[in-house]
């Protein structure tokens, strides 16, 4: 007979009625314990590195960083439950791959069933790797620009403000943001940053490439139907018949 | 619409007063210049006035039928070649066949008769045509009142709705966090659960009345205010601390209800939600001019890169002072230090 290991949970969630009443929740389950609580989402991410949980109650609305930033730059991610007020996030939980999503208030027996999709998961041999290409593009429609972009910095993390960068490149899997203090690899999609970032400042000029369109300082036809563009710091990138078209749409 | 003569008593009496003088110069000239009779003069042209003043006022149902329709000019021409035909045709022998019939020697006013038909002809034609003028004038003239007032009433409703849709935007955030610190508390501490359900309660209820009377005292919407932030306090605990200032002959100014609370809000999520301290948020109040200044100011770190809102908190703040006060309120909100102040100016009103 194997002994099964207890789950370990954290909660990250800024108020404290909330997290009493999820540990209260949680008291009558003898396989769970609770390893910490964290009131903020940039301790809730150091909380995580170091106590490893299996299980996380992530608030998304936080202090310091969102329940979503989090998840952004976390390497190696427990299974997720989100709790939230409002169900404007629902759709981007889902494609987040997340365990559950529990709307406040919710009852002993909305969450007895997410727990047990929880224990579930992390119980059965199978564990999927949660989402290393589920995270993007998750925003929903019509929701306002972004105004920040969290990266990972050494251990720690650093916000670029929308306001600095300058232009992204696509690489490979990974897309390079040029900012004002430097650039970041960052994992994410182009398409991402194409339909969230402010579209009156921002212009997908090609494939690879979005640009801020006062970054650019002029346009020189490079080849057949294609464009470049030649920023203020000098930099040349390609601008496609599209990108040309999108271009002249923002500019006019 | 209503017959713009025959409905009213005063338009009346001038209808017929203008009717006796046309009779009294058609008179005269048929005595003077068509060498009529005395008698066939006066009886004529009281005739003419009489029965041209009934057409004239008959007139007015074909003409609103005509002009409600969207009828080419050639038509619309056509329309009134014939109906001015009829109606002169219908004056210009019904005043002979009457007054013949009045006259015992009718011979001398025939010759009179026919001596004048052009005269006659000519002033049909030119009564028509002032008649079906004035109509037509009366017409528009009523159907740009009826357009003023149908905007007018839109403006209002509109204004009415726009007003009612900006007050009522709690953010629902707000609402369902609360249910859920209720839910805890009744764990905890049910006696302190049964106190927020109340608080909650009495905040919603100021929230979302649909009085008329959306102005209320200064010290009403204050301690409402209370109740919402005593709730948030609930929620976030020592975290949010609370300052407040104010000068006592402002509490009787009246305000538009639940003004205060997009500003506590916006202090509370770029206060309050964004950081792990203290948070301090000060309401100074005071008379200022022919107003008060409310002035609501919060903690925040300059160095937080913010998550954007949406921004229609103080929004819609400025839209409805703009509504309720015609610009002479304003909204201004600055960064100090690490300070964030938002500065509101209501002028005093009865």
């Amino acid at each position: 007979m194997t002994v099964k290991q207890n789950i370990k949970v954290l909660i990250i969630e800024d108020e404290e009625p909330a997290r009493v009443l999820i540990k209260h929740y949680l008291s009558g389950y003898s396989e769970i314990e609770v390893v910490g609580e964290c009131a903020d989402g940039y301790s809730g991410l150091t909380s995580i590195r170091e106590l490893s949980p299996d299980l996380v109650f992530l608030d998304i609305q936080m202090p310091k960083l969102t329940g979503f930033e989090l998840l952004e730059v976390l390497e190696k991610k427990p299974e997720i439950i989100f709790t939230t007020a409002y169900d404007e996030f629902a759709i981007k939980a889902f494609d987040l791959n997340a365990v559950d999503y529990l709307l406040k208030p919710y009852s002993q027996e909305r969450f007895d069933a997410a727990l047990r999709k929880g224990i579930g998961r992390i119980r059965s041999e199978t564990r999927e790797d949660n989402g290393r290409d589920a995270l993007t593009g998750y925003r929903s429609e019509g929701s306002p620009p972004i105004n920040r972009i969290v990266v990972r910095k050494g251990n720690g993390i650093s916000f670029i403000p929308v306001d600095t960068i300058q232009y992204i490149e696509a690489e490979d899997d990974y897309v390079m943001i040029w900012y004002d203090d430097g650039k970041a690899l960052k994992q994410q999609t182009m398409k991402f940053y194409e339909s969230n970032l402010p579209k009156d400042e921002f212009v997908r000029i090609h494939r690879s490439a979005i640009v801020r369109i006062d970054q650019i300082r002029r346009i020189e036809p490079y080849g057949k139907d294609t464009y470049r563009a030649i920023l203020k710091n000098e930099k040349r990138l390609p601008v496609s018949r599209s990108g040309y078209k999108n271009l002249k749409e923002k500019t006019a | 619409m209503i017959h713009p003569i025959f409905g009213n008593r005063s338009r009346l009496t001038v209808w017929w007063l203008i009717w006796f003088f046309v009779g009294l110069s058609q008179s005269q000239i048929l005595f003077f210049a068509a060498n009529c009779s005395l008698t066939a003069s006066l009886i004529d042209g009281s005739l003419s006035a009489l029965f041209y003043g009934i057409i004239a006022m008959a007139i007015w149902f074909p003409v609103i039928q005509l002009s409600s329709g969207e009828a080419k000019t050639g038509r619309f021409i056509l329309n009134h070649l014939i109906l001015s035909v009829i109606s002169v045709a219908i004056w210009l022998f019904g005043v002979k066949w009457i007054t013949m019939s009045l006259l015992q020697d009718y011979s001398l006013y025939e010759d009179c008769w026919t001596d004048s038909f052009y005269y006659r002809l000519g002033a049909g034609l030119f009564i028509y045509a002032l008649v079906i003028l004035t109509y037509y004038l009366f017409i528009n003239i009523e159907k740009i009142n009826r357009k003023n007032i149908k905007e007018a009433n839109l403006e209002r409703m509109l204004k009415e709705t726009e007003l009612m849709l900006l007050r009522s935007q709690i953010n629902p955030h707000f609402l369902f966090n609360s249910l859920n610190s209720i839910s805890s508390l009744t764990i905890t501490n049910p006696e302190k659960a049964r106190e927020m359900v109340i608080k909650l309660s009495d905040f919603m209820r100021y929230a979302l009345s649909q009085k008329e009377d959306r102005i209320v005292p200064l010290k009403t919407e204050l301690e409402n205010m209370k109740l919402y932030l005593e709730i948030e306090k609930t929620r976030f605990g020592e975290k949010l601390v609370l300052e407040e200032s104010i000068e006592e002959a402002t509490l009787e100014a009246k305000v538009p209800n639940m003004i205060l609370q997009p500003l506590y809000e916006n202090a509370i999520k770029h206060g309050v939600y964004e950081s792990v301290e203290k948070v301090v948020i000060v309401i100074k109040i005071n008379m200022h001019g022919n107003g008060l200044i409310i002035r609501i100011i919060n903690d925040f770190n300059p160095e937080n890169v913010p998550v954007r809102g949406t921004g229609t908190g103080l929004q819609n703040v400025r839209r409805r002072i703009d509504l309720f006060y015609n610009k002479e309120a304003y909204l201004t909100t600055k960064k100090e230090n690490s300070k964030f102040i938002a500065e509101l100016y209501i002028p005093l009103t009865g």
